[in-house]
Parts: C-alpha cells; sequence; structure tokens
C-alpha cells in the first residue's frame, strides 16, 4: 500500500487539505455573509455554486441600452443611441444585463476609446418588477476624456 | 481527534477508485473541450471585447483570439488524453490543469461553473496517488492497480489499497459543491416549486396536466420535486463526506448510505437532463462518473475495470510487439518511427482547418522529436517511448473527433452567423460553405 506521508510531510498536506477547505468554503459562503469582499458583487454568482437561481430567472427579463454623447459643431452636443447588438457578442450584453461590473466597466471604457469625440457614455439597465425579489436599476453616465473613462467607480 | 483526521485523510482507499476517477475524467474532458469548447472559438477577441475573468489577468493578456483558444482547447484536449493514456507524471497534470484554467480564466465569455469545477478536480488530480495498470502476466485479467509512487511498496504483491488524501479531499469538495447547491435552494421561490416549474421541460408539463386530472394539485405537483431536490442533494452531500471511509471501514450502514447516494446523485443528473431537458451535458456526466467511483462498492470498480483492461491489454500486446521488434532492431529506427509520427501530428494540424491547430501540430511533432532526442541522449528512450506512442495516439484521436463530430461545422456555422449579423456577407458566405463542406464529410 502506498503508505501515508510521514511526520513532517504529513503536517504539510494536513495545512494544505485545510486552507483548501477553508478556501472552498469561504468563497460561496461569502455570498451569503459578506457579499462585497473578495472583489465580488453582490450580484456575482461565479464560484458560488448557484444554478438557476431566481436572479438568474429574473436578470434575463432586463433590459438593457446605451448612448452616446458626441460633440457636435460649435460646442452643441449629439446623443446617439447605441445598437448593442452590432457593437458587443450576444454573451457580453448578457452579462450587461446581469450587471456583472467588470464588463459594464469594460464596455463602457470601449465606447469612450472608440472614437475621441465620445464625450458620454450612458448605461441603463431596468427590470421588470418580481414580488420579492427586486432587482436594482443601473443607470450610469460617466464622461469620457482624450479616450478615458473618467470618474468614480461604477455603482448604480 | 489526531488519529481521527489521519485515519479519515489518509486512512486506505482502494486504489481502484482514483485510478479510474483519473482515467475517466481526462478521457471525458479531452471529448468535451474538442467538441464543445473549440466550436466556439470563433467568439474569442470578436468586436475586439473582451474581460478575463480576473483584472489583473487583463492586465498582463492581449484580448485573446480565436487561434489562441482553440489552439489551448485543442491541447489541453491532447494532454488530458495522453495523461489518461500514459501518465508522464505528476507535472504533465499540472500543466494540463495549468492550461484548462487558463481557457476559462482568459475571458467571460466562458463562465460555466462546472469549468471552474473541474479546475479544482485537475488541481487535485495533480497530487492523486501515480496508479497504473499492473501488467497482466502478475494478474491475469484482472486490472489489479499498483502505485508507481516511490513510497510505494514495490513488492509484486501490491495490495489494492492506497493512502490518497487527494481523492478524499476531491470527494469532500464535490460534497461541499452539493451542499452549497442545497444553500442555494433555501429560498421561498424554489421550496413552492416556481423554478421547478419554469425550468419545466413540455414533457414534464403534461405530465403535471395528467397529475392533476388524478386530484394532485398544480402547487403540490411542483412543490413535492423541488423538496425532494433538497432532501436528495443533502443526502448526496452526506454520502460524499462518508465514502472516503467506505473501504477501510466497511461498516454496513456505510454501504446502504453509499448505495442510495449513489442512486440519489445519478437520478438527479439524470432528471435534470431527460425530465427538465436543462441540456447541461458534460457537468452531469462528470457528477455521474464521480458517483460511480466514489458509491460504487470496489470490487464491482474491478470488474467493470477488468472488462476494458482486458481489451486495452490486447491493444497493448499488439503494439509492444511491433515496438519490440522495431527497438530490436536499432534506435535509429525507432527514431524514424517517432519522426513519422511527428509527421503524422503535423499534418493532422494543418488539415484540420482550425486557427490555431497548424500551432498545435507543429508543437506536437516537436514534442514528439525533441523528447525522443532527449530520451535518446538520456538513455531512457525504453521509459519514454509508451509516452511518445500515447502522443501520437492522442493526435489521431483528435483527428477523428474533430473531423467526425460537428466540431468544425458547429465552429464555422456560429462564425458564418456572427459575420452576417455583422453585415460582413462575403466573409459570411465563405465560412458558410465551410461548415456545409465539413458537414457533409462527417459520419457522425
Amino acid at each position: 500500500m502506498a503508505s501515508p506521508p510521514p511526520g513532517r510531510a504529513r503536517l504539510i498536506v494536513s495545512l494544505v487539505v485545510l486552507s483548501w477547505l477553508l478556501w472552498q468554503v469561504t468563497v460561496p459562503l461569502a455570498y451569503y455573509v459578506a457579499q462585497d469582499v473578495m472583489g465580488l458583487a453582490p450580484e456575482e454568482p461565479r464560484f458560488r455554486w448557484r444554478m438557476f437561481s431566481q436572479m438568474w430567472f429574473s436578470q434575463r427579463a432586463c433590459n438593457v441600452s446605451a448612448f452616446e454623447v458626441r460633440e457636435a459643431a460649435a460646442g452643441s452636443e449629439a446623443v446617439r443611441p447605441l445598437d448593442l447588438g452590432q457593437v458587443l457578442y450576444s454573451i457580453w450584453i448578457e452579462q450587461l444585463r446581469e450587471n456583472r461590473q467588470a464588463v459594464v466597466r469594460k464596455f463602457l471604457q470601449s465606447r469612450c476609446e472608440s472614437d475621441p469625440s465620445v464625450i458620454q457614455v450612458e448605461f441603463m439597465r431596468t427590470c421588470p418588477a418580481t414580488p420579492g425579489f427586486p432587482l436594482p436599476e443601473v443607470s450610469l453616465r460617466p464622461a469620457c476624456r482624450a479616450g478615458r473613462l473618467e470618474g468614480a467607480p461604477l455603482t448604480p | 481527534m489526531i488519529r481521527a483526521w489521519d485515519r479519515y485523510w489518509f486512512g486506505p482507499v482502494n486504489a481502484i477508485r482514483p485510478y479510474l476517477a483519473v482515467k475517466i475524467i481526462l478521457c471525458l474532458l479531452a471529448y468535451d473541450v474538442w467538441t464543445l469548447r473549440v466550436p466556439v472559438g470563433w467568439r474569442y477577441g470578436s468586436d475586439g471585447f473582451n474581460v478575463a475573468h480576473f483584472g489583473w489577468l487583463d492586465g498582463i493578456q492581449p484580448v485573446p483570439w480565436p487561434g489562441l483558444y482553440v489552439g489551448l482547447m485543442l491541447s489541453v484536449g491532447l494532454l488530458a488524453l495522453v495523461c489518461a493514456l500514459t501518465d508522464p507524471g505528476r507535472w504533465a497534470r499540472a500543466l494540463l490543469a495549468l492550461l484548462f484554467t487558463y481557457g476559462w480564466a482568459m475571458s467571460l465569455l466562458d463562465v460555466f461553473q462546472h469549468h471552474y469545477f473541474l479546475s479544482l478536480v485537475l488541481v487535485l488530480f495533480v497530487a492523486f496517488p501515480r496508479v497504473a495498470a499492473q501488467s497482466p502476466h502478475r494478474t491475469p485479467g484482472t486490472i489489479a492497480a499498483t502505485t508507481t509512487d516511490q513510497s510505494a511498496d514495490p513488492a509484486p504483491t501490491t495490495p489494492l489499497t492506497v493512502s490518497a488524501w487527494a481523492f478524499v479531499l476531491l470527494g469532500v469538495t464535490v460534497a461541499i459543491v452539493y451542499a452549497f447547491t442545497v444553500v442555494a435552494k433555501l429560498d421561498t421561490e424554489w421550496l413552492t416549486g416556481t423554478v421547478l416549474q419554469r425550468l419545466a421541460a413540455p414533457p414534464l408539463l403534461s405530465v403535471e396536466a395528467w397529475a392533476e386530472r388524478m386530484g394532485v394539485p398544480a402547487n403540490a405537483f411542483w412543490q413535492a420535486p423541488a423538496v425532494g431536490t433538497l432532501i436528495a442533494e443533502a443526502l448526496i452531500t452526506l454520502g460524499y463526506l462518508l465514502a472516503p471511509r467506505l473501504d477501510a471501514a466497511g461498516h454496513r450502514w456505510l454501504r446502504i448510505i453509499s448505495r442510495v447516494a449513489f442512486l440519489l446523485a445519478v437520478g438527479f443528473h439524470a432528471s435534470a437532463e431527460i425530465m427538465l431537458r436543462l441540456s447541461i451535458g458534460f457537468f452531469s456526466y462528470y457528477m455521474v462518473v464521480f458517483a460511480c467511483v466514489y458509491f460504487i462498492p470496489a470490487s464491482s470498480l474491478l470488474a467493470a475495470a477488468t472488462a476494458v483492461a482486458r481489451l486495452a491489454t490486447w491493444l497493448a500486446s499488439l503494439s509492444s510487439t511491433v515496438w519490440r521488434a522495431a527497438a530490436a532492431t536499432s534506435i535509429s529506427v525507432t527514431l524514424i518511427e517517432v519522426t513519422v509520427l511527428a509527421g503524422i501530428a503535423g499534418v493532422i494540424g494543418f488539415s484540420l482547418d482550425l486557427p490555431g491547430a497548424s500551432t498545435v501540430g507543429v508543437l506536437t511533432a516537436a514534442v514528439l522529436v525533441g523528447g525522443a532526442l532527449a530520451a535518446v541522449a538520456a538513455g531512457r528512450l525504453l521509459q519514454v517511448r509508451r509516452h511518445l506512442f500515447a502522443t501520437g495516439l492522442a493526435s489521431l484521436v483528435m483527428w477523428t473527433v474533430i473531423t467526425q463530430t460537428s466540431a468544425r461545422v458547429d465552429y464555422y456555422t456560429g462564425l458564418s452567423q456572427f459575420l452576417q449579423g455583422r453585415g460582413d456577407h462575403a466573409a459570411a458566405g465563405e465560412t458558410a460553405d465551410k461548415a456545409r463542406r465539413y458537414g457533409s464529410s462527417r459520419l457522425l
């Protein structure tokens, strides 16, 4: 029989086992007890073994839209709605519906970078009312300066 | 307390369990990535947009492109199959875990939770005991497993148990997954059956109509399986926590719990696929494999594996006859054979007509030739040859799977639809032609 590891190795293995278990329990548990730890947003189901949750269902019914404000002639501004289906692959749009923060931020950044005349980007998410399970509306209007996203962290 | 801890994590486990877990999961993984991940490789880098799973990764990697992703998935499948066939070493398993993890971590285009789960599995596989099928002349007609660990007893009469803390830890990890799926369902929506009702496929809805005619209220019809699922998952959790003691303790109650957990686990995943038609696919298959290796009595696993081993032994005897004839001639003949295999691997890479495939073909050829030359220089050709042949065989299997399933058709169909949506009709037409061509040439 392959022997159990000897004394010191057994101690190291035991520490590895304990660390692994701690990791495996705390990451999903954080969803319920401390949602904003480890950089994971409250609505973020990754690494937490939440399959087919109520939130997942509700988010699928959300609508997302985006607008760009561009500099027009003589200091005026022009607002242009974005056809999200033409600028993003559908999986990314689903993730905007889920309000996945990293995707929202990167999307807004990419719009700022797409054209120096873009001075502001607007992103909105609206969700139908769900009894006992309200999903927050999201409305972000960060400004762009020289092709870069400006402003504070993106929170609805 | 310490003794109980040691008994649980370092106690004896029948070697057939970790042996089969590694072999079957890695074979499944190869098929999984070749048939399900390669076909979506065109999405990577589309519109120049990407977000990695981790911010720091976005900071150091370029925007992934189809060639990178498809090449990576082809390589993951190849390496998984080589590890399943001949197990070159822990370094190969570690490399596999790294490549596979980077495969999903590079982009949020892949948010399947079971890919994260598989990364955990692959990391633990690195620490699994290196178990090899014993040569048939030692134990005719069985797949008696023996460990290749240095710490193992090298005697020919190796008992069939190993101390496998990583195997135990994997079982506990699976238990944690099931436990949190229970916790996630502890809300009103699930407990009242509302979620299940939304997920229900047409066959289940017709059963509901039939049950209603028989006097079963609709809310009870959905509530009962919803609560039943919770109880089943809780029992499966318990089963995985106790399973590591199955071989050592051998209590009757332990065997009963294992059998119940096995039936519940298989039933749970089968009903998700068949009754709810959730098309979870490979995640269900992986979990059914785990249910088999953790819960089925070792004697039954041995009996089932022996039948497969007989076939493998016969195939191995054929190849070893050919090999011995070649090896007896000279090392140069052997090198020529490896070079031919390398040539085949290279041609396969170019013939697949997928981005990144030619690079994988060239790399595989280089690994074969380089590995053979290095083995000759170190005087270890005899030990390394089976890994080289396994690499060549894995290339052939990859070619068969990619060309004879819908992998390429799905790749080019998806790409064509995307290009059509972006108004690039000429390129869309070309890729649609490829999809049609590959669709007509496949058998499966």
